[in-house]
């Protein structure tokens, strides 16, 4: 499958130091080809370029507790978030309806899966939380200075999404 | 596709069960009945050995997680000939063998799945189920897999 435009390594690095080594290319990897798999085509990686300014976004945030500790937080802004949630349901979800949260919660949670398998083929083993939702209005992600993390953005026949990895404290 | 089968449904999210819903009745196996639950303990007062044809239950869920809720069916009498499916993101091989062997499921299927993937895993199920009713004499899961 040949779907990337930039190589992974081109991730944003952001707050102390760099995102664990090793940990980027399957979670793009496993972005573009889980995604794939219901949206009919593939996302194109873009690198770390992403509009940064308040939007009105949904995040779902999954956390990786193992070798490393990370969190990983999925971004969709509303018209991409109305549009893949149809693609991945089967049916229309309003962007600020209960379902939303359901949704996202879900596709974070498959992107977990498929990432976790990815690591532990590569000797890294994680486990998985719960998912977790955010939604709101004019939303602006602030990343800490005192986690490193990483920005990998995409963007599909939806629209543009995102994804954050933040290590955890353990890191 | 005269057979009724009463299906269990469990999963935290209402999306994913309606998604689970939706494509069973897409894969014309059966005529489902739905009952729905929202994690493993309300799944467990639920289920019911002489009214649930088969369970579909997801992995991460709050309260009981799918496998202990597998466990907990399993460890009930009377219960080996009703499948259970598990429907999850999990896709590690050690976790997977963890829902088939030690748990005790019949049949997982990762997400996210297609009416297609849907149909043949349980068509392979049903006849699976079949070949162990056969010692019993029942056709029931047969007519279901096509036999």
């Amino acid at each position: 499958m040949s779907v990337e435009t930039k190589p992974a390594d081109d991730a944003a690095p952001g707050g102390a130091g760099e995102f664990p080594h090793g940990i980027i290319e399957p979670v793009r990897d496993s972005v573009v080809e889980t995604m794939a798999m219901f949206l009919g085509d593939s996302p194109e990686y873009q690198g770390a370029d992403r509009d940064r300014s308040p939007l009105d976004a949904v995040v779902g945030i999954l956390p990786f507790v193992g070798d490393p500790d990370f969190s990983l937080h999925l971004g969709i802004p509303r018209d991409t978030a109305v549009s893949l949630a149809l693609h991945f349901a089967g049916f229309e979800i309003e962007f600020d309806s209960a379902d939303m949260g359901d949704v996202v919660g879900e596709l974070a949670n498959v992107l977990a899966g498929d990432i976790r398998a990815r690591l532990d083929e590569i000797g890294r083993a994680v486990h998985l939380g719960l998912p977790s939702v955010v939604r709101g209005h004019e939303v602006e992600v602030i990343r800490s200075d005192q986690q490193a993390s990483a920005t990998l953005a995409f963007k599909c026949s939806d629209g543009e999404f995102w994804l954050d990895l933040v290590s955890g404290p353990g890191e | 596709m005269a057979e009724q089968l009463r299906a269990l449904v469990i999963d935290d999210s209402r999306v994913m069960r309606n998604m689970v819903m939706e494509s069973l009745k897409r894969t014309n196996l059966a005529e489902f009945e739905f009952l729905e639950a929202t994690d493993g303990a309300d799944g467990l007062t639920k289920f019911d050995p002489e009214a649930t044809d088969i369970v579909f239950v997801d992995w991460n869920m709050p309260n009981m997680n799918g496998i202990d809720f597998v466990k907990s069916v399993r460890s009930q009498k009377k219960t080996d000939h009703i499948p259970i499916i598990m429907i999850t993101s999990e896709k590690t091989p050690d976790k997977l063998r963890e829902a088939l062997d030690h748990a005790g499921a019949s049949a997982f299927i990762t997400k996210p799945f297609t009416v297609d993937v849907l149909q043949r895993k349980l068509s392979e199920v049903f006849q699976s189920m079949e070949e162990k009713k056969n010692k019993k004499g029942s056709g029931f899961f047969s007519r279901l897999a096509g036999g």
